[in-house]
């Protein structure tokens, strides 16, 4: 879907690029998350191929052209999620939908929507009257107006409660199955490891590391097991590696012969690689 | 539908809702209450000044203030991720802009002629509105680029009212005099813009409502590039105020 490669991007007051030089690649059909602490380049990114932001150095082939060669119908084909609400206030969020949807030569029936995310009742209300969570949930039916190939979604489940959350994630996996392509930009690791087929980390305008979450896990884990168990009465903890574990005497003997009350592989979370290789923690 | 007629129509709705409107109108009505209780019957001078500080003032303040909005709820990225050109965009604002300024006009002129005694060609006095509104428009477009917030656009308004109309009303009421001061304000848009309304009477000469009309037109087209290019350079700075 898109071929990234050395991409540099410098704003006009900056004496330093935002974006020092950055290659990966989007495929089709996939949900690819753009991960990283705050002012790392992410939205930069993100405006480059969304194409807010022109001047930018390296390459961007979208569909195989170069996006520079794109017109303004590229945004018949892609859809925008800001973590912003971008919503005429006074105007209903109805009034909002419809002016927007006649832009486009493609709509979704966003009363579907509407009614999925539980803001089908309210439609007739001023926008300014929506709470927080409510704006969010606008704002994601505002990216999906225009039925896109590619969605670019920043924070799509921030400040919402876990039931509209998975509501959100529902959808986002159904656009995926349906041939969709996503660049997710998100603080929330749970839904990258929900949600993404891969994802790119950024540090300092580059990408530090970018695979699988499965396999960034593997790279980032110790290959050892926690166990927690009963021992007459007194609760005991043992580590063992997981190199030959079902040859290990003494580990087998514990789970034959005592209570166990947890057992955990190290295996890395999101949240710990993201600290790793960013150096910041992930709720920054 | 076309894209821009779409634009156009998305623009008025918000002027009704932002109560932009309403504010042209409430305007309209204090013209109309000075064309009431002003001591004249004959009101053929009268109409074209009225209009004249109500299409340089209303045109900068509305446009000023409406872009302000897009730009405090961030609807203007909503935008600009729509397919839609910068040109559809900033035209369709343009345009809209005018339209309270010619139902300002048309308020103005509905009751000069009922109650009043009014000589002026309302279709040349439209052609003259929709040329200074559009320049006007224009101004309080790119005044917005100077600003980060509401109370600085008034600042820069109140400025522009003082830089540029001020004078050329000072003069139109002959409260100045000087000779050097009546030719220095020539160079005013506002000088020009009053001409080509005041035009519309029959009372000035040609060439200098030629003239005027041109300095409209070339001036419309340079403060149109020059929001062009400042949108761009928006953009190109991420959004930032």
């Amino acid at each position: 879907m898109y071929r990234i490669r050395d991409l540099r991007f410098r704003y006009p007051r900056n004496s330093e690029d935002t974006i020092g030089g950055i290659s990966f690649d989007i495929k089709k059909g996939e949900i690819f998350g753009l991960l990283g602490p705050s002012g790392v380049g992410k939205s930069t990114t993100q405006k480059l191929l969304i194409k807010l932001l022109g001047s930018y150095r390296g390459e961007i082939l979208y569909k195989g052209k170069d996006l520079h060669s794109y017109n303004d119908s590229y945004y018949q084909d892609i859809g925008v999620g800001f973590e912003m609400p971008v919503f005429f206030s006074k105007l209903t969020a109805e009034e909002n939908l419809r002016f927007f949807k006649q832009l486009y030569a493609s709509n979704i029936d966003t009363d579907i929507l509407l009614k999925r995310l539980g803001l089908y009742e309210d439609r007739n209300r001023r926008v300014s009257e929506y709470s927080k969570g409510m704006k969010v949930r606008l704002n994601f039916i505002r990216a999906m107006i225009n039925n896109p190939n590619m969605l670019f979604l920043d924070e799509p489940t921030n400040g919402l409660d876990p039931k509209n959350a998975r509501i959100i994630k529902e959808i986002i996996k159904e656009f995926r199955q349906q041939g969709g392509t996503v660049l997710l930009t998100t603080h929330l690791m749970n839904d990258v490891d929900e949600l993404c087929d891969r994802v790119a980390f950024m540090a300092g305008g580059k990408i530090v590391e970018i695979s699988t979450p499965k396999e960034l896990k593997l790279k980032y884990s110790t290959r050892e097991l926690d166990i927690e168990y009963m021992d007459d009465g007194t609760i005991r903890k043992s580590t063992f590696s997981l190199d030959g574990l079902g040859t290990n005497n003494e580990f087998m003997d514990i789970i034959r012969k005592r209570p166990i009350i947890t057992l955990h592989s190290r295996e890395s979370t999101l949240d710990d690689i993201f600290i790793k290789v960013t150096g910041v923690d992930a709720g920054v | 539908m076309s894209r821009i007629i779409i634009l156009f129509k998305g623009e008025l709705l918000r002027l009704q809702r932002y109560r932009l409107f309403a504010a042209s109108i409430f305007v309209s009505i204090m013209w109309v209450g000075v064309l009431h209780f002003v001591d004249m019957v004959n009101v053929t001078g009268l109409i074209p000044q009225l209009v004249f500080l109500d299409v340089t003032t209303m045109a900068v303040l509305l446009v000023g203030v409406s872009f302000i909005y897009e730009r405090d709820e961030a609807t203007l990225y909503s935008m600009l991720i729509s397919p839609i050109t910068k040109s559809e965009y900033i035209w369709a604002k343009l345009l809209s802009h005018i339209t309270p300024s010619i139902v300002s006009l048309s308020i103005m002129f509905i009751y000069a002629k009922i109650f009043k005694t009014l000589d002026v060609n309302y279709f040349l006095l439209l052609g003259g509105v929709v040329l200074v509104a559009l320049f006007h428009s224009q101004i309080g477009f790119l005044l917005t680029f100077y600003t980060k917030d509401f109370t600085g656009l008034v600042m820069l308004i109140i400025t522009f009212f003082l830089v540029s109309i001020l004078p050329v009303i000072l003069d139109e009421f002959g409260i100045v005099t000087n000779e050097v001061f009546r030719k220095l304000i020539f160079l005013l848009p506002a000088k020009s813009a009053l001409m080509i309304i005041m035009g519309t009477t029959g009372t000035m000469e040609s060439w200098k409502i030629i003239t005027s009309i041109v300095y409209m037109v070339l001036g419309s087209t340079f403060l149109y590039y020059l929001i062009w290019k400042k949108l761009q350079d928006h953009f190109q700075r991420g959004g930032e105020k």
